[in-house]
């Protein structure tokens, strides 16, 4: 018998290709189904997430270490209690002004550090700091603040947020293969950013309705409440443009407040004298 | 952000003009070898047809180990997701598979042998990725026994 190895046809196992042509083809496929596997997500999360009830929300969060939030307890004589108390009661006002589910109690939280912020998160609870407390004018921003971040606890934003933030981990780590190991460690990061969790454009413009509406029926007029917005412009270190940003622009959102401000009567009421005044040098704010 | 974002590209586009350059020189190497070691005949059964050979047998190895390319890994990952026919590792496989017999075909001509017998190939993944499921480069093992069959016309 005679034998001998001809020469194979190569197109069998090596069949001509197009390797940039087939991979933006790949790309844009890949591409396409993740957007619309991410949109379904994002848009299902909030309906999925408020079944959870606001009562098993804060039964979560009183369970927490809330270590986290650098939450001080104070005795209620002292001065940070006094504050405490004020904020307390200032909050409990907003929340019977506001025509929403009166059992979505609050709690206000100070923090006596010098960051310029206040933030509301799970359970109801909402954090301001000294920083930013010592720089408000008047209460009538006061109340628009405390208004603002009570609305995202009744709109319930922190846990919708939260929600969306877990839903992306966990489909990003189903995507792209990590263990569950990691995908828990993950979620367990995440949970320690309870503290910053982001809320998106149209939740942050929701809530700046709904606070300046409990404003103006608690005062009679929208003067001096967008100071709190001129303050946090003041203060801020970056300010992109509105269509980058998740938050709308502060200057935005002073145009909003100064124009219906402008509608009412000019008068605003002092904060107590119990509230720290800012004793830093800082550089006058004007809107 | 987009710092990554440019040293990403920048691999993707290193990896896929490379890959693609170093992939074409490869297979004509590989062409105009197979060419060359054409006479030495491979069989996949155990013994020859015809025992009656002078040489004693030698078993003859042909390894290869190739690294795939950013792009191709980059693709590769494309597919995990969607399903299909993985075909940069395709090519990448062949490549390797023939590489290897063309190794073990030198081993053969380098002992005066004009047969292969029981000639098996082995494959592995060895130097995985980041994670487990990415496959950094594919090891092709060849080997089988080489013999001389003066009766062999080839």
């Amino acid at each position: 018998m005679r034998y001998e190895n001809p020469k194979l046809p190569e197109h069998i196992n090596l069949p001509p290709r197009h390797p940039f042509k087939e991979s933006l083809r790949l790309c844009l496929v890949v591409i396409g189904g993740l957007v619309s596997f991410w949109t379904l997500l994002m848009l299902t999360t909030p309906w999925l997430v408020t079944l959870i009830s606001f009562d098993t929300e804060r039964q979560w969060v009183d369970d927490l270490d809330k270590n986290f939030l650098n939450i001080q307890h104070s005795a209620p004589t002292s001065e940070h209690g006094k504050i405490q108390r004020y904020l307390q009661y200032l909050a409990d006002e907003i929340v019977a002004t506001s025509a929403t589910d009166p059992s979505m109690a609050v709690t206000v939280h100070y923090v006596e550090q010098d960051v310029i912020n206040a933030f509301a998160t799970l359970g109801g609870h909402v954090i301001i700091y000294r920083g930013l407390l010592e720089n408000l004018p008047s209460e009538n921003a006061l109340t628009l603040l405390l208004a603002h971040e009570i609305a995202h606890v009744q709109h319930r934003d922190p846990i919708i947020a939260l929600g969306r933030m877990t839903a992306l981990v966990l489909s990003g780590g189903a995507i792209s293969g990590f263990g569950s190991n990691a995908i828990s460690q993950r979620i367990l990061n995440h949970m320690g950013l309870l503290s910053s969790l982001r809320f998106n454009r149209n939740q942050e413009l929701r809530a700046d309705e709904v606070a300046l509406n409990v404003v103006y029926q608690q005062y009679g007029t929208l003067s001096g409440a967008w100071a709190l917005f001129t303050q946090l412009q003041c203060h801020s270190t970056a300010t992109p443009p509105a269509f980058l940003s998740t938050h709308p622009a502060l200057t935005e959102r002073i145009a909003r407040a100064t124009a219906l401000a402008h509608s009412t009567p000019a008068r605003t009421t002092p904060l107590p004298d119990f509230i720290p005044q800012d004793t830093t040098n800082r550089p006058p704010c004007t809107p | 952000m987009i710092a990554e974002l440019f040293v990403f590209t920048g691999l993707l586009l290193i990896g896929f003009i490379a890959g693609q350059v170093l992939e074409y020189r490869h297979l004509r190497s590989i062409r105009h070898r197979e060419q060359r070691l054409g006479p030495i005949l491979t069989f996949a059964k155990r013994f020859p047809a015809n025992q009656q050979h002078q040489q004693a047998p030698h078993l003859v190895t042909g390894c290869v180990v190739i690294s795939v390319d950013y792009f191709k890994r980059f693709v590769a990952m494309l597919y995990l997701l969607i399903g299909g026919r993985v075909k940069p590792y395709e090519s990448l496989l062949e490549r390797g598979r023939r590489e290897a017999l063309l190794r073990m075909k030198e081993q053969a001509l380098a002992l005066n042998a004009n047969l292969i017998v029981n000639v098996k190939i082995e494959t592995a993944a060895i130097s995985k990725g980041a994670t487990a499921q990415q496959i950094g480069c594919v090891e092709v093992l060849a080997y089988g026994t080489a013999l001389r069959d003066p009766n062999l016309t080839s």
